[in-house]
């Protein structure tokens, strides 16, 4: 049976992390980045994004809105460059804020 | 081919295989940038100058994943009316409908002579066959329709495998073979200007050749050709088909490769096809009554079931000639994009 305890658990902290994602990546994003060094660099604070993933999601929030990109060469290989754009910023400061106020609400519940 | 080049064509099938999945309109520059985040994945997994490693690009593929769920996670929604987790299970269904459409078409004919509403004999002839066939088309296509609603639905809902289906875990090892590139080849294109010529010629001097053949003891006796059973050509325009297919086939020999120039004489190949067919299906919708085609047929519920058929056929053809038409147009206009892609 598909149902067990550990794939109900699997689903339901894919569905915790969700979220935490999107924060996660806009929080990078206030410099430039490319796909792989954005994934290096959440890798290298602790938070593995696999890349079906990270690569997806930066596509949905520049469609968004969120986000602006551009192409560029460099070191000989044409690579999209993403950066927070404005509505980014703000969305990112207003997801902190709430993102904020859910851990100590949580703190709190989980005593 | 050296184990280098196979290694970077595994990564072309794997970005290929994405882009079938993908809508056109973002396609490329999506299978683009996953060009440059597998290669610095792969780069950076190798380490050094060395070699790249089958070893090392397959496991970069397995952790990209399945290129289905790639693509789902880039387009965001499906991008299928029924996509390829729920596939297998609609063409099993199709086939239980196909068999059961006629199954049940034959049992209501039996149920109508046990009732005494229609004689044995009936169902036995040729025409009372043709007529369980002609119910059993109309059986299926409306349980064709019904699947695809119920199947539409479970896939633009997105329930997760429906049919609890379990599925093995993907490998790079079951990505399909680069497709052949749509470049012409001399001998395609030497066939296709010679059988144009054929049927043109055909066409317009020996039309008494297209037609239905009546044979007694083995021998040819008499045809009954396709204008006389109610079918109308609009020949003017068909020959100018057949002319501007022989001078894109002409062009294509010369030049070896598609050109702006060809595309557009395929676009409009496109739609003149769409423009002909769509007479001839008007000007023919006498057909399934014309006395000529039931006299061919020799029985007119075959005949009824004969022309409907092709009349349908006719219809298809014209559906997938617009959205050939309108494919073709879309990457005639489509911007053009400036970075190319390599390795």
């Amino acid at each position: 049976m598909k149902n067990t305890q550990a794939t109900l658990t699997d689903s339901l902290k894919q569905e915790l992390r969700r979220g935490a994602v999107v924060l996660a990546a806009l929080s990078q994003l206030d410099t430039e980045q490319y796909g792989y060094s954005l994934k290096r660099r959440l890798g290298d604070r602790g938070l593995n994004i696999d890349e079906g993933t990270l690569y997806p999601l930066l596509r949905r929030l520049e469609s968004q809105g969120l986000l602006k990109s551009d192409w560029r060469v460099e070191d000989g290989r044409p690579r999209r460059y993403y950066r927070l754009s404005t509505l980014g910023q703000k969305t990112m400061e207003d997801l902190f804020a709430e993102w904020e106020g859910l851990v100590k609400t949580m703190e709190g519940l989980m005593k | 081919m050296t184990k280098q080049q196979e290694s970077y064509e595994l990564v072309e099938r794997y970005i290929a295989e994405v882009g079938r999945h993908l809508p056109r309109n973002n396609r490329e520059d999506v299978q683009k940038e996953l060009h440059t985040l597998l290669l610095d994945t792969i780069e950076e997994r190798k380490g050094g100058d060395g070699p790249i490693s089958a070893g090392i690009v397959e496991e970069v593929l397995e952790e990209f994943g399945d290129p289905t769920r790639v693509a789902r996670n880039y387009s965001g929604k499906p991008n299928y009316l029924i996509g390829p987790s729920i596939y297998p299970v609609f063409v099993n269904v199709l086939k239980i409908i196909l068999c059961g459409s006629l199954g049940l078409s034959l049992l209501i004919s039996v149920a109508q002579v046990m009732a005494g509403k229609r004689q044995f004999q009936d169902l036995t002839s040729l025409a009372g066959l043709g007529g369980v066939v002609d119910h059993a088309i109309t059986l299926f296509i409306s349980f064709f329709i019904v699947a695809i609603i119920i199947f539409g639905l479970i896939e633009r809902f997105g329930i997760e495998d429906p049919f609890d289906m379990e599925k093995e875990p993907w490998t790079p090892s079951k990505l399909p073979p680069l497709e052949e590139s749509d470049q012409p080849t001399f001998a395609g294109t030497s066939i296709k200007i010679y059988a144009t010529v054929l049927i043109m010629l055909l066409f317009n001097f020996s039309p008494d050749w297209f037609g239905v053949y009546f044979f007694e003891s083995g021998e040819k006796t008499r045809i009954v050709q396709l204008e006389e059973m109610g079918f109308h050509f609009p020949l003017l325009l068909m020959n100018i088909w057949w002319g501007l297919a022989l001078l894109k086939n002409f062009i294509l020999l010369r030049q070896k490769q598609w050109s702006r120039l060809t595309r557009w004489i395929e676009f409009g190949l496109g739609l003149l096809a769409i423009v002909i067919l769509g007479l001839i299906l008007v000007d023919s919708q006498t057909v399934t009554t014309s006395p000529q085609f039931v006299t061919a047929i020799g029985h007119d519920v075959v005949a009824h079931v004969l022309g409907r058929t092709l009349l349908i056929s006719l219809g298809i053809a014209i559906l997938v000639n617009v959205g050939q038409a309108g494919f073709r147009l879309y990457r005639l206009l489509k911007p053009r994009n400036v970075l190319a892609m390599s390795f």
